[in-house]
């Protein structure tokens, strides 16, 4: 017995449309947040590595 | 003029036969759609990461079969090798990239392979200066792979990171992409580049590949925000 019916792209209801820009701004916020989070751990690896150098030249 | 009056007057129904057929697709889109029934009846929206896996088996895939030389002086038979010499160089840059490989059966296999044309090339009397920018132009195209592979699998790791999935499935997928990342930095040891990917560059690297993903979904809303404004809906 067949559970999930898999149906293709062609049969997508404006509703579905709806939901799809729904679910793809949810996925842009999250993609924002990781983007803001991997800033964040460059500018302190950057950081780091600044320090690491200024000690070798004292 | 007359359609259009039809599609507005024709209410829902006939919206959504219209909406059946989208005016433009994304040439290349980040993610997929699934509409999935439930046991109760009721359809559920799901989103699939569009990821291409990365392959670093190294093994290069010919374009065309290599036929046996049709003249070699061998045991009183004649072989011509000199119409063969392109063959033998794209197998020689072929073997000498693959020697680099983080798969220490698979280089040892080239080296026997690439030491094998490298004696047929100046047998055919290619110079030692010759062969050496073959190996500099094998080395240099396996070195843009590799950099081009790291990419392509961040970006997988950030876009499945992104739509997210099942605890399992995602830990499965992680330990994938985690074993394939050290796989390039293996081999990008082995390609002389040394300590290249750094923390640093990794984090470059993914903040990179997360902006591209941002930027396809953004691509991909506003054409789904057009198709919506064709059919009239707002």
């Amino acid at each position: 017995m067949v559970e999930n019916l898999l149906q293709e792209e062609t049969t997508f209801s404006l509703d579905d449309l709806k939901l799809k820009v729904k679910k793809l701004e949810g996925y842009l916020k999250r993609a924002g947040r990781r983007i803001n989070s991997l800033e964040k751990k460059l500018a302190k690896v950057e950081q780091e590595m600044t320090l690491a150098k200024k000690k070798v030249v004292a | 003029m007359l359609n259009q009056g039809k599609r507005l007057l024709g209410g829902n129904d006939e919206a959504q036969r219209q909406a059946q057929k989208p005016p433009a697709q994304a040439a290349e889109t980040p993610i997929s759609w699934l509409k999935l029934e439930q046991k109760d009846g009721t359809m559920k929206l799901k989103a699939v990461a569009n990821v291409d896996h990365v392959d670093v088996t190294t093994v290069a895939l010919r374009d065309q079969e290599v036929s046996a030389p049709k003249t070699v002086s061998f045991l009183g038979y004649k072989i011509d090798l000199k119409a063969k010499v392109d063959s033998f160089k794209d197998n020689y840059v072929k073997n000498y990239a693959q020697t680099k490989s983080h798969n220490l059966m698979v280089a040892r296999f080239a080296e026997l392979k690439a030491a094998f044309f490298g004696y047929l090339l100046g047998m055919v009397g290619l110079s030692s200066e010759d062969i050496r920018k073959l190996q500099k132009q094998a080395i240099e195209g396996a070195v843009n792979q590799n950099k081009m592979l790291f990419e392509e699998n961040e970006y997988n790791a950030e876009l499945l990171g992104i739509i997210g999935g099942s605890k399992k499935q995602l830990r499965a997928q992680e330990k994938v992409i985690g074993e394939i990342r050290k796989q390039l930095v293996t081999q990008a040891k082995n390609l002389g580049l040394g300590d290249y990917y750094t923390s640093r560059r990794i984090l470059e690297i993914q903040v990179e590949q997360c902006r591209k993903i941002s930027a396809k979904f953004e691509e991909e809303k506003h054409s789904l925000e057009y198709q919506l404004a064709f059919y009239g809906v707002n």
